[in-house]
């Protein structure tokens, strides 16, 4: 490399700023826009997909019209910016005489700014004592050197930055436009003093409107327009061109959407190189055209690739029912939860438990239908997903995303009713010993076969692991045979619930065993998508579904038989199971909503905190405000509880694994 | 390795700027003022004089040496109040710098807390001349006085640290803190004694961490005890919840302030 070496790279830079805008006509609009994080924000782009290099001892200048992104531009290389996207590396040392006098603090002496200014340059004390006297010098300032700078005119303030900024000579110089400050005599000290640190080996990046500025001190030249590279090349070749450009009415070359479809691509964008023939100046909108276009029909294969990367990257189909039917489900469990659960007699729940659920043999008040829905929307996704990446990093990634937050919210929940004890006497969950908080908490009660007291709710989960579990081991198969992994996954199931049965198994079979059942919902959501998804016959979804139900019906004879006998609970699985497939069915005709949306994400989190906390809640409030009343209360603050676990608990560990997953 | 050496090149060269920056805090709050520096000792002292006035004959807590009470839960509260308030604008009130030169952001909220410790320090003279007026028994506890204020110093690190990130996405926190602060006054016992509180709150209030502190502070100072187990592990909790938070928080967001300041 030796002095040839790039000292600045820049790569594919993109700087997005959110422009603030004050105005929101109505509440709708503001929730609307809260909930897509839009608020107040208008995107604007600065930069776009920028990417050239500085090599060493070569003077650089950076030009183009007010607001095409020079400033920004010299702010990202001296890292005063984090890009937005790409990357930046700068080789060496640098000093930004971006705006001279930064740092200074007006009620201090010149004196005391010197150093100061000494110290957010990151020089020592001892090294500014050095140099204290030449920056003086140079500065010319020597008389006042106590005077508090607020006193300095404009011209002397910036004389000061200079002589400071300048009292090492860096590898890298960033001047941004500043030799139009001082007088004429302190203009020319300054280009001097300039001149003599590219000759002592400082390579020198400036911006300046100045054509001869330009040619005099620089040997190459960017020209940006709008944030867009439009020509990168000889100095005065490109600043030639930018002037011819700004007199014909500065339409310039590149497009901005040209560069946002490169970015998109992954590509860069194509600029033009000094010297080479521009388009004619009569029709500038068409021509800058051909050579986006000539890379057109060059990546017309690109379409064949999505599917490829499919394989690997993140699924590329959102399902707009699905959000839907998250909550619906979300609803149901809530309401036979915090309504006619707690409250028989309470009017609303006696309205609707005589009039949907007992002439329609839907059993727990809607509770058992909700929860059907979560476990067959969990088992469409991960059929979705079938075959990414191998089975012990799904299970791992699913793992993640249930069992932390899970743990999470009990330990929330135990520090919430501790201070609520405090504050209004005994809780209800008092009671509980520290071996069921912890059992509870953690789902080791169901592998000891006790029912957690606790919150209640979440033994859905041992299931939904076990399943996880279990197309881990036949996840190969799942993305190539559908048929013969679902196949598997059914075998191992009904050999679970089987061997639950054996007089004699261990404790602990028997007591997974008794869980397992639950399994199959899932699996029947795979079902639902293979069959949908063409990936498996009518005969083998007839003969897996077939042979789900039997195990269904036999098990819960076996496990539940009060779900046999008084509380028919197959049948919100086939509601449930029809729901689903007429929801998949119209899946063309269901839009999505930001709202939905919202509520579908942190659906999770409903379902960990609301028993606990929305139980708690009603206890309180019930009593003083009527239960009509203590319900609706009730919602708000559990969707308020689960807002703050989606966002303080479950966004910070996905990012955490997004992170780890990424280095 | 290479990161943690990167690191620490960093701090050696911006360490010199942190002692700046606590320089001119410093010189700017007592510029032009006659007594100078010696503002941060009389401070407490006449603030103790007037409350000791107030509450000996007006509200009469029966506490044993009360001024000595007095003047060591002040200084602590003030110290807080006082730095993670600075803390608070330090981010925003250096956004021209930041804007211009790339600095390690957590300097700003950092120097400002360091500047208000300085001011603490100085104050702990006045506690000693309020200790020799009121003829206080020393003992050789008192060796580990330092202790609580390096609790107080961690805390206010963290929570100056939130409060900059805070200050910068909602303006409104520097109006809000300062009821805040007052409200925390209230409830740290700083001019009541703990036992005045109903029982209902005071578990509560034990818990609040600047009382922790000052308990800490009082014991070793007044009482000539070593703080005990419960308290030390209390304090080094909140100390390390802070500043983990605040550390975490700044960490992630100090890339965004330029675009919202």
């Amino acid at each position: 490399m030796g002095r040839e070496e790039n000292i600045v790279e820049v790569k594919n830079v993109s700087m997005r700023f959110n422009l603030s805008k004050e105005k929101v006509d109505n509440l709708k609009e503001y929730v609307v826009k809260f909930l897509k994080r839009q608020l107040l924000f208008d995107e604007f782009y600065a930069l776009r997909n920028v990417s050239f290099t500085v090599k060493r001892g070569e003077p650089f200048a950076i030009v183009g019209e007010n607001g095409c992104g020079k400033s920004t531009l010299l702010k990202v290389i001296s890292g005063i910016f984090c890009p937005t996207r790409g990357s930046v590396t700068v080789r060496g040392s640098v000093a930004p005489l971006i705006e001279l006098g930064a740092g200074f603090d007006m009620d201090l002496t010149a004196r005391e700014n010197i150093y100061l200014n000494g110290a957010v340059l990151g020089y020592s004390t001892a090294f500014m004592d050095a140099k204290f006297q030449e920056i003086l010098d140079f500065a010319e300032l020597w008389e006042f050197v106590d005077v508090p700078v607020k006193n300095f005119s404009s011209g002397m303030v910036a004389r000061l930055g200079f002589s400071i900024a300048t009292v090492v000579v860096p590898e890298i110089l960033i001047v941004d436009e500043i030799l139009s400050v001082g007088d004429f005599m302190f203009q020319q000290k300054c280009e001097r003093k300039m001149q003599e640190m590219i000759d002592q080996g400082a390579t020198l990046i400036f911006v300046s409107h100045s054509a001869d500025q330009v040619k005099k001190l620089c040997r190459k030249a960017i020209w940006l327009k709008h944030g867009v590279v439009q020509m990168i090349g000889d100095a005065a070749q490109v600043s030639d061109a930018y002037h011819r450009d700004m007199e014909a009415g500065g339409r310039g070359l590149v497009t901005p959407e040209q560069a946002a479809q490169a970015e998109r691509e992954g590509r860069e964008t194509p600029f033009f190189l000094a010297g080479e023939p521009l388009p004619p100046p009569e029709a500038p909108p068409p021509a800058p055209e051909p050579p986006a276009l000539a890379e057109a029909p060059e990546e017309a294969p690109a379409p064949a690739q999505p599917p490829a990367g499919a394989l690997e990257g993140p699924s590329p189909r959102r399902f707009a029912f699905l959000s839907w039917l998250r909550l619906l489900a979300m609803g149901m469990i809530v309401w036979d939860h915090l309504g006619p659960f707690r409250a028989p007699d309470w009017w609303l729940g006696s309205l609707v438990e005589n009039h949907l659920n007992r002439p329609l043999q839907i059993v727990q008040s809607f509770g058992g239908f909700g929860v059907v829905l979560f476990f067959l929307i969990s088992g469409f996704l991960l059929a979705h997903g079938a075959g990414r990446g191998s089975g012990p990093a799904m299970l791992g990634r699913k793992l993640w995303r249930l069992y932390p937050p899970l743990l999470a919210s009990f330990a929330s929940f135990f520090v919430f009713q501790k201070l609520v004890s405090l504050l209004t006497g005994p809780t209800w969950w008092e009671q509980f010993t520290p071996r069921q908080w912890l059992l509870g908490g953690t789902l080791g009660c169901y592998l000891v076969g006790e029912p957690d007291v606790i919150n209640g709710t979440t033994w859905f989960l041992f299931p939904l692991i076990l399943f996880y579990l279990l197309a881990a081991v036949v996840w190969p198969w799942l993305g190539r045979r559908p048929a013969a992994g679902l196949c598997g996954l059914a075998a191992g199931l009904t050999a679970l619930c089987c061997a639950g049965r054996i007089p004699g198994v261990p404790a602990l079979v028997a007591n997974v065993a008794a869980q397992s059942w639950y399994a199959a919902f899932p699996l029947c959501g795979m079902l639902l998508y293979y069959l949908w998804a063409g990936r498996l016959r009518v005969w083998q979804f007839a003969g897996l579904g077939g042979w789900l139900w039997l195990l269904l019906v036999k098990a819960v004879a076996a496990y539940k038989p009060e779900y046999y006998e008084q509380e028919p609970y197959l049948v919100s699985f086939a509601y449930g199971f029809l729901l689903f497939a007429v929801a998949l069915l119209l899946e063309e005709k269901l839009k999505t909503h930001p709202a939905v949306e919202w509520l579908g994400r942190v659906s999770y989190a409903v379902y960990l905190v609301h028993m606990p906390y929305g139980s708690l809640f009603l206890t309180l409030l019930a009593p003083r405000l009527g239960y009509t009343i203590s319900f609706a209360a009730t919602l708000a603050l559990v969707l308020g509880v689960a807002w703050a676990h989606y966002r303080w608990v479950e966004g910070p560990l996905a990012r955490l694994r997004k992170k780890n997953g990424g280095n | 390795m290479e990161l943690l050496r990167a690191q620490l090149e960093k701090w050696k060269k911006y360490r010199t700027l942190l002692g700046r920056l606590v320089q001119r805090d410093l010189k700017v709050k007592y510029r032009r003022s006659v007594l100078g520096y010696l503002w941060s000792l009389l401070n407490p002292l006449l603030m103790m004089v007037v409350m000791s006035v107030v509450f000996s004959y007006m509200f009469r807590y029966d506490i044993p040496n009360y001024p000595i009470y007095l003047i060591t839960g002040q200084i602590m509260f003030t110290f807080f109040s006082e730095s993670t308030t600075m803390a608070m604008t330090s981010v925003i009130g250096n956004a021209a710098l930041m804007k211009k030169v790339y600095v390690p952001k957590y300097i700003f909220p950092i120097s400002r807390v360091l500047s208000c410790f300085v001011t603490l320090l100085f104050s702990l003279a006045a506690v000693v001349i309020v200790m020799l007026a009121t003829r206080t028994p020393v003992t050789p506890v008192i060796i580990l006085f330092p202790l609580p204020l390096v609790y107080v110093l961690l805390f206010s690190v963290g929570v100056g640290l939130v409060l900059s990130v805070l200050a910068v996405y909602f303006r409104d926190t520097t109006h809000l803190y300062g009821v805040c602060t007052t409200a925390w006054m209230y409830l740290t016992p700083i001019f009541y004694p703990l036992e005045v509180l109903p029982d209902q709150i005071r578990p509560l209030i034990q818990l609040n961490p600047l009382c922790l502190f000052i308990t800490a502070f009082r014991e070793i100072i007044l009482y000539g005890q070593l703080p005990g187990w419960e308290n030390t592990a209390l304090c080094l909790g909140w100390c390390l919840a802070a500043l983990g938070v605040g550390g975490l928080l700044f960490k992630r967001e100090q890339g965004n302030f330029i675009l919202h300041i």
